[in-house]
């Protein structure tokens, strides 16, 4: 029966981690870059949303509609005007200016929030079902599925319209995108944006689901960086499945080991990955080159 | 030729970095003392970064402490001085900052920081130069381990003792009404942990079972497995090792989701955050239970001057006091206490007095033994009672007349 | 030509001198102390250097190493007795033995893996630091005996002990520069593949080059275990450190012999004093977001550093940064 409970968990949790991941991997898709501000990015996300209720009482299921937009124009813009210049330049500068935008971020959020826990309460926050002894809290259900919906547009948009096919080319080979005519700029600047949009959209559930305080970033890029390698760099299904088979097994791990131990979980896959298969399991991007 | 114009650039610029730290530096030491000066009393405290919560409330009780001792007129007649640094919360730079009050700023006596995480490397400092180290909020063990004779902690015991009056309370349960089966998840910290061992070992001697003792890290917001853990585990006394309101509450929304429903629920810390704990819990926080140093309604000695001073220094909607200021308040008065007793700031005449004395504060009257642990104070019982904290044990200083609940409503 | 020769070779003596002998004019505690976290930044920082500039990967596990550095120096004092001045090299060489099988992890295949192998290292470190309580103390820390000496003496005693390594730094760092190693690490930077081609066995060169860096890294936070009594899972892996690192040594100029040294030497004195110039919740909350600020306008707009940026406003000629060749080759090649 735990075992049940732990597996039910371990589902839920694991939708989250795949919206959270999904951004990572398709920003390195595409630029081959390791956004080190993705999870700051997705806490940024949790404070406004937390502030949008807060003062204008907007549900942090609505305010994902503005936080994705707002957060795809700044994306694009951060890409356009600071990471495509330093791409071309030196990959190393972009990473370490996504480690400053982490940085900028988090004292952000310090000086705005302070540093105590936040989290978002709703009314509907708080309630549980249960089916026998599996207790479900509601707003676990209501994350998994607002993930689902989301991961699945996202899907349909990269699988079934132009602008999906174009990243995609470009994240196969981007020399012979430019060669069949893809704006491979564009496309790259667009589909930062995307990637941005979804850990926005990942902060409002995250909010919801766990508090949060200005350098708790740090703990979550470790679990999505083992997600994103176990997936495969840069695969957009292999990140999915990646997610849920991490989100049981902690679920499940922490079940029968203390709960400080199960946080290892992520380190033992991303470690046991990289020494047996270091193009990860479902990809074969990560060989190359930084 | 173009390497040594290639070189000149960083010789030039090291030189001028050198000059320009190590000038305009050590201007400001050499004050010479004259009687009747200003006290200076050097502080560093978190007021940013991770800690700036109880640092910013804890150097409210300094500043509080200040503008009472001099409108008394001061110590002695001397006026109190207090040179204050922000540490941002790293252990280094309070270590930086202590350094500077003892030998830049020449103060004449030193009060800690808030916490123990901060207290433990500053109090060295403090004990190489035989500065005074008096604290209100560093109890962990630790603290004390390595047996500073300099170092004085204002609360009325070591954290060790916290949770005694919970331990009373049960064993003059008659034996039918006594829980029987107890857990113990704890977050990773020193004070949290040495609350919760003490209060395990003590309920294994009566007969209470442990039936489930786990550390969380200091990062877990989940408590829905540790809550179904412990429901499997028949637990009917949750003692929960829990360092601040985030994560007391956090463990109270995880285990009602899950159904597990104690009798008794004891936290080492949250339920006494007054402002917080009922907005973040509403009826969730009616029975909870923690324990208490200071409380704002006491009617101690100077606790109504400093309650009413601090008020109108730092007013809230709620009128609340956070207890960290009144600790820093505390740590002031015995220091004040020590120089006027002694009749100067000779540092060495303070501490021997420290530890000859008892010393009347806001967090009562006790005295410390050689390492600094307080000796001879109490904490009281509290819990939450129709949307009100009241003190429940032990009996005689019980508030409204009131005594514990069990078992206590489900949340 | 003779004469310019001497001082091209011997400039650093002068601030050599200055800085042995400042100790001796009356610096204060906490002057000594200054220049103490300054020496070790400018030492972590031409570390970091050696991976982070000359090979070209971004490491985020030289924290874990200063960390790991910390603990495994404060568990030999406290259960074997052996002073950490004395075992710091030991604790070092430590570090660099796991640095070996991290980079053997890491560094066999190009790519994005290391600096998500360290940065994952960093969390592990820290996570073993907390949770192997029965070793480390867990949370509680490690509490060291103090050096029983005047707080002067004691001052002096790790102000001079960082300097020498600093200046062993500095001595490895343009010892690397001008062998055969560091074409080696450059060629790597410049063109792996091509490096590969022509012969260079580059993981062996990556993993040794990771392997200096992480040494430095480790004696840094040996030293500095002894210079708090104090290792503490939060203090050992502090990520203002790592920041601090790397964005001295991009400010210095990455790559370059001198840079790190100089962007240490600018930022951590700033740094310190504009706790006391501005306001504390401006200085204090600002602090981070300062650092990324910085981190951010050098990598966009200044990307070689001040070194290398003024060099250029004096020779107006491309720098030797960006060749691949070692400096005073350039020099004895063009006279």
């Amino acid at each position: 029966m735990l075992l049940l409970q732990g597996l039910v968990l371990g589902v839920l949790v694991g939708g989250m981690y795949a919206l959270m991941a999904s951004g990572l991997t398709l920003i390195f898709g595409v630029m081959r870059l390791i956004n080190i501000a993705h999870a700051a990015v997705i806490i940024f996300a949790s404070y406004l949303s937390w502030q949008l209720l807060r003062v204008l009482g907007i549900d942090p299921l609505i305010s994902i509609v503005i936080l994705v937009v707002v957060f795809f124009i700044g994306g694009a813009l951060l890409q356009k005007y600071v990471l495509s210049a330093l791409i071309d330049k030196d990959l190393s500068l972009a990473l370490l200016a996504t480690l400053g935008v982490a940085n900028v971020l988090e004292g952000m959020e310090g000086a705005l929030w302070t540093s105590s826990f936040h989290a978002i309460n709703t009314g509907y926050s708080d309630q549980t079902y249960h089916f026998g002894d599996v207790y479900v809290p509601l707003i676990r259900i209501i994350t998994f599925v607002a993930s689902v919906i989301i991961l699945a547009g996202l899907y349909v948009l990269l699988t079934h319209t132009n602008l999906g096919r174009a990243i995609r080319a470009t994240t196969q080979n981007r020399a012979i995108a430019q060669l069949v005519g893809v704006n491979v700029n564009r496309i790259t600047m667009i589909a930062f944006g995307i990637g941005i949009a979804v850990a926005a959209a990942a902060g409002p559930l995250m909010g919801m689901y766990y508090p949060f305080y200005p350098n708790s970033h740090w703990g979550w890029i470790g679990k999505l960086m083992a997600i994103v390698v176990l997936g495969g760099l840069g695969s957009f299904r292999g990140t999915l499945v990646a997610a849920l088979i991490l989100g049981v097994a902690e679920q499940v791990t922490i079940l029968y080991v203390p709960a400080n131990w199960a946080a290892t979980v992520f380190f033992v896959f991303l470690f046991a990955v990289l020494i047996v298969r270091p193009q990860g399991f479902f990809g074969h991007v990560a060989r190359e080159s930084l | 030729m173009r390497f040594l114009r290639v070189t000149r650039a960083p010789l030039a610029l090291t030189v001028l970095a050198l000059v320009a730290t190590s000038c305009g530096l050590g201007s400001s030491s050499n004050n010479a003392v004259t009687p009747g000066a200003d006290i200076k009393v050097g502080i560093s405290e978190p007021l940013t970064g991770d800690k700036s919560d109880i640092g910013t409330n804890s150097d409210n009780g300094y500043k509080v402490w200040e503008a009472v001792v001099n409108s008394h007129g001061g110590i002695n007649g001397r006026h109190v001085k207090i040179i204050q640094y922000d540490n941002n919360s790293l252990a280094d730079t309070a270590v930086s900052q202590y350094q500077k009050l003892v030998t830049v700023d020449q103060v004449d006596v030193l009060l800690g920081p808030v916490s123990s995480a901060l207290v433990i490397p500053t109090e060295a400092v403090a004990a190489q130069y035989n500065k005074v180290f008096v604290e209100g909020t560093g109890g962990s063990p630790q603290v004390f381990a390595r047996n500073f004779n300099n170092v004085f902690f204002v609360q009325p015991a070591t954290v060790e003792h916290q949770a005694d009056p919970l331990v009373d309370w049960i064993k003059s349960l008659p034996p039918d009404q006594r829980p029987t089966v107890a857990g113990y998840p704890t977050n990773d910290d020193p004070f949290a942990q040495a609350v919760v061992d003490t209060v395990q070992k003590a309920f294994e001697g009566m007969g209470i079972k442990t039936g489930y003792k786990q550390t969380y890290p200091p990062t877990q917001t989940d408590f829905t497995s540790i809550g179904s853990a412990m429901k499997a585990a028949k637990v009917d006394i949750l003692v929960q090792g829990s360092v601040a309101d985030q994560d007391a509450a956090g463990a109270v929304k995880g285990y009602s989701q899950v159904g597990f429903q104690p009798k008794v629920s004891y936290f080492a810390s949250g339920p006494d955050s007054a402002s917080t704990w009922l907005d973040l819990l509403s009826s969730k926080a009616e029975g909870t239970m923690t324990s208490l140093d200071w409380l704002q309604e006491s009617t101690v000695p100077g606790n109504k001057e400093f309650v009413d001073t601090y008020l109108k220094m730092f007013p809230n909607k709620d009128n609340l006091v956070p207890a960290e200021a009144a600790e820093a308040y505390a740590a002031g008065e015995v220091l004040a206490a020590a120089i006027s007793a002694t009749g100067g700031v000779d540092n060495a005449k303070i501490i021997s007095w420290l530890h000859a004395n008892k010393v009347q504060s806001v967090e009562g009257k006790f005295g410390w033994d050689s390492a600094g642990r307080p000796q001879g104070g109490t904490f009281d019982l509290i819990q939450w009672q129709s949307n009100h904290l009241n003190i429940v044990w032990p009996l005689n200083v019980a508030t409204n007349g009131t005594k514990p609940t069990i078992p206590k409503p489900s949340w | 030509m003779n004469a310019r020769r001497v001082i091209a070779v011997a400039w650093p003596l002068a601030p050599l001198v200055i800085l042995i002998a400042l100790p001796f004019n009356g610096l204060n505690g906490f002057l000594l102390d200054l220049f103490y976290f300054t020496f070790t930044y400018a030492a972590m920082s031409v570390g970091w250097n050696i991976i982070g500039g000359y090979a070209g990967y971004i490491s985020l596990a030289n924290l874990g190493f200063f960390g790991l550095g910390s603990y495994v120096a404060g568990l030999t004092l406290s259960h074997l007795g052996w002073p950490i001045l004395l075992t710091a090299p030991l604790v070092g060489v430590v570090c660099a033995l796991v640095a070996a099988v991290i980079g053997w992890i890491a560094l066999r295949t190009r790519g994005p893996s290391f600096v998500i192998v360290t940065l994952a290292f960093t969390f592990i470190v820290q996570f073993l630091a907390l949770n192997l309580k029965d070793i480390t103390g867990g949370s509680a820390g490690l509490y060291l005996p103090l050096l029983s000496m005047d707080p002067l003496l004691r001052g002096d005693l790790f102000y001079y002990y960082m300097l020498g390594v600093l200046i062993l730094s500095i001595a490895v760092a343009i010892g690397i520069r001008r062998s055969r190693f560091g074409l080696g690490l450059i060629a790597i930077r410049e063109d792996e593949g091509k490096a590969e081609g022509s012969g260079i066995n580059t993981s062996v060169f990556k993993i040794v080059a990771f392997m200096i860096s992480c040494w430095f890294a480790g004696v840094a936070g040996a030293v500095h275990a002894q210079y708090l009594n104090y290792v503490d899972p939060d203090l050992a892996f502090e990520l203002i450190i790592m920041l601090n690192m790397i964005v001295m040594t991009l400010l210095g100029s990455r790559g370059t012999v001198w840079g790190p040294v100089l962007g240490a030497f600018i930022l951590f004195p700033l740094q310190s004093y504009l706790v006391y110039w501005l306001p504390s919740t401006i200085a204090g909350e600002v602090h981070l977001a300062l650092l990324g600020v910085v981190l951010v306008l050098i990598a966009r707009f200044m990307p070689e550093g001040l070194l290398v940026t003024l060099q250029k406003l004096i020779v107006r000629r491309p720098p030797p940064r960006l060749q691949a060749v070692p400096a005073d080759a350039a020099t004895s090649a063009r006279p």
